[in-house]
């Protein structure tokens, strides 16, 4: 009986049946085996209306959708190509920075790919950059910035593992710097080599435009004091976190609406339906979910993987290698929300009885699933970045691969370097 | 179906669609300014208003069920898209089917779920705040899955059709 469950879920689940009625048919029919009343799903899934951190996803959301339709990402990608334009791989740190703020700000939603993407490629590939490795980068790109503040993965995270958002917030910081830093030098030695097949003899440098850096600098003003209200905000401890994300909104509004004038007042009913739709999908897999992980500690799931772990790993390094190729796999076929709803209550017993701080699990997962959303079969960031460049799945995989190394590199230090992650907290 | 009974039910479905657009606009624009309006309450006056945080969610709840109503209008769930790798196109019919029928069901059960769940809610008789009781809030399980429901199964109508020549052929 068990596995003809377990192999309807998979069918429906493979039949690209929506992932929240998957988990939620999963708790439907335990409950039925169970002889439980089927209305605790409801019950679980009304859980959802006791968790503050609802209105700061909302909110947080809804700020980076404006963002997303206003001019932000030219600006921003004027003024870095202004600064770093001209020096090795300048163009293409352009890149990895535009793309890790604005995914901080819009959530992996694969925005980035969509707002920046046709924006970046053509300049890559004008400044002769090879195709191969544009793609790679903007693929990449597309779900770089996870790790910093306010990315809406960081709050689902932290709604399920129930830790404070803003130590979340501190957490993420230094991890995710790491992570940019490296994929840079790898630009900057590509950057290089291309200048030297380039121009061999002669100079090729031209020099900075101060002009232009300042005029770039005076467009994207109003973008760049955007951390410093939602960070300061929250770290000056004046507003919580959904206060911030309140303001953020107010803000990006002031900013994108009065200042700017590109998001225009009749604009804002299309944008706040795009914002309902994506936060609702979200919202649905949550809710879904407590109501699986319930079923899960009634029959004590979390208890017996954590008895087998034990009994067959004995070190804290041994768990978080098996974790690092566990969450990789799980990266592979889920998307993060769902990943990260299902899969974080049954590791938390398990990393709390190998003293792993929830803080640096956090960060973990999140390493993980971003590295999962290039990989195939199901990454998003493949899939989106198909269908923008108009190219072959296969071919946006292997354009990848040098920057999946990098990605896997930072992996590896943030998974045994655990003050990385908690030294800004101390 | 007869030609009449089919206009008036497009139209109440357009009329329905208007309405939950503008319903999620008018609860997003509400969420916003009543969180700004406590933010000023609590720096500036030292007050706020006690209800205001049980408010603000059960707003954020009812628009993320009206948008997951919408998601399923628009076929933008969370999900997995293998389509790219089949290409035989009857498995990809039996596929797309499979996928409706489950959809369908489960949020058939589900609204089911929540209607029982409302009835327990009500008979409680608990208030949220100010003399708003609880189920009020909570009307909005058995709404969005009624919808879903509804969309649904137009879903698997609209499938099975389209399957018939297939079958035929």
């Amino acid at each position: 009986m068990k596995s003809l469950v377990a192999l309807l879920l998979s069918l429906a689940a493979l039949s690209g049946a929506p992932l929240f009625s998957v988990i939620a048919g999963a708790s439907i029919l335990a409950f039925l085996i169970l002889e439980i009343n089927v209305s605790l799903v409801i019950i679980e899934m009304y859980r959802l209306a006791s968790n503050p951190m609802i209105v700061a996803l909302m909110l947080f959301a809804m700020a980076g959708y404006m963002l997303a339709e206003s001019g932000a990402s030219k600006r921003l990608v004027r003024l870095s190509t202004a600064l770093l334009g001209r020096a090795p791989g300048g163009l293409a740190i352009v890149a990895l920075l535009t793309s890790a703020f604005f995914t901080a700000l819009t959530g992996a939603s694969g925005i980035t790919i969509v707002a920046l993407g046709g924006l970046l490629l053509p300049a890559l590939i004008q400044d002769r950059y090879s195709e191969k490795f544009s793609l790679g980068l903007l693929t990449t790109c597309g779900s770089l910035g996870l790790l910093f503040p306010p990315s809406l993965p960081l709050i689902v995270y932290g709604m399920v593992a129930e830790v404070k958002i803003s130590e979340l917030f501190l957490a993420g910081i230094l991890p995710g710097l790491l992570m940019l830093i490296l994929l840079m030098l790898y630009s900057v030695w590509q950057g290089v080599r291309k200048r030297q097949s380039d121009c061999p003899s002669e100079q090729c440098e031209t020099p900075m435009s101060l002009a232009e850096i300042s005029g770039a600098l005076k467009g994207a003003v109003w973008e760049l004091l955007l951390p410093v209200v939602v960070i300061g905000g929250v770290f000056s401890g004046f507003l919580a976190i959904s206060e911030a994300a309140a303001i953020t909104v107010l803000y990006v509004f002031v900013a994108e609406t009065v200042i700017h004038r590109e998001v225009k007042i009749r604009d804002l009913p299309t944008i706040i339906l795009k914002t309902a739709v994506m936060v609702g999908a979200i919202v649905l897999i949550l809710g879904a979910s407590l109501a699986f992980n319930s079923f899960l500690v009634d029959q004590q799931v979390p208890n017996r993987i954590l008895g087998f772990m034990q009994t067959h790993v004995e070190s804290k390094t041994g768990f978080l290698i098996i974790l690092n190729i566990f969450l990789l796999g799980v990266g592979c076929v889920l998307d993060m929300f769902s990943a990260l709803v299902i899969v974080v209550p049954l590791i938390i017993p398990i990393a709390n009885s190998y003293g792993v701080d929830l803080l640096h699990l956090g960060i973990i997962f999140l390493t993980n699933l971003q590295i999962g959303y290039s990989t195939p079969p199901v990454g998003m960031d493949l899939f989106i970045a198909g269908l923008r460049f108009d190219k072959p799945i296969v071919y946006l995989y292997i354009a990848s691969l040098p920057f999946l190394a990098i990605l896997l590199a930072t992996l590896a230090i943030i998974t045994f370097v655990p003050s990385l992650t908690l030294v800004l907290l101390r | 179906m007869s030609s009449r009974f089919s206009q008036t039910l497009q139209q109440a479905i357009r009329l329905y669609d208007l309405l939950e657009k503008w319903t999620i606009v008018l609860l997003m624009a509400a969420l916003v300014l009543f969180a700004l309006y406590q933010i000023v309450l609590r720096n500036f006056f030292s007050t706020g208003i006690v209800w205001g945080d049980i408010f603000l969610r059960h707003v954020v709840l009812w628009i993320g069920f009206l948008g997951a109503c919408r998601a399923t209008a628009e076929d933008k769930h969370i999900h997995i898209d293998l389509s790219a790798l089949i290409s035989t196109r009857w498995l990809r019919s039996l596929l797309g089917l499979l996928r409706v029928v489950f959809l369908s069901a489960v949020c058939t059960v589900l609204f089911y779920a929540s209607w029982i769940f409302l009835g327990d809610e009500k008979s409680s008789g608990y208030f949220a705040f100010l003399d708003i009781p609880y189920w009020w809030l909570q009307t909005i399980f058995p709404l969005s899955f009624l919808v879903m429901t509804l969309r649904s199964l137009s879903q698997l109508w609209r499938n099975l059709r389209t399957l018939a020549p297939v079958a035929h052929a």
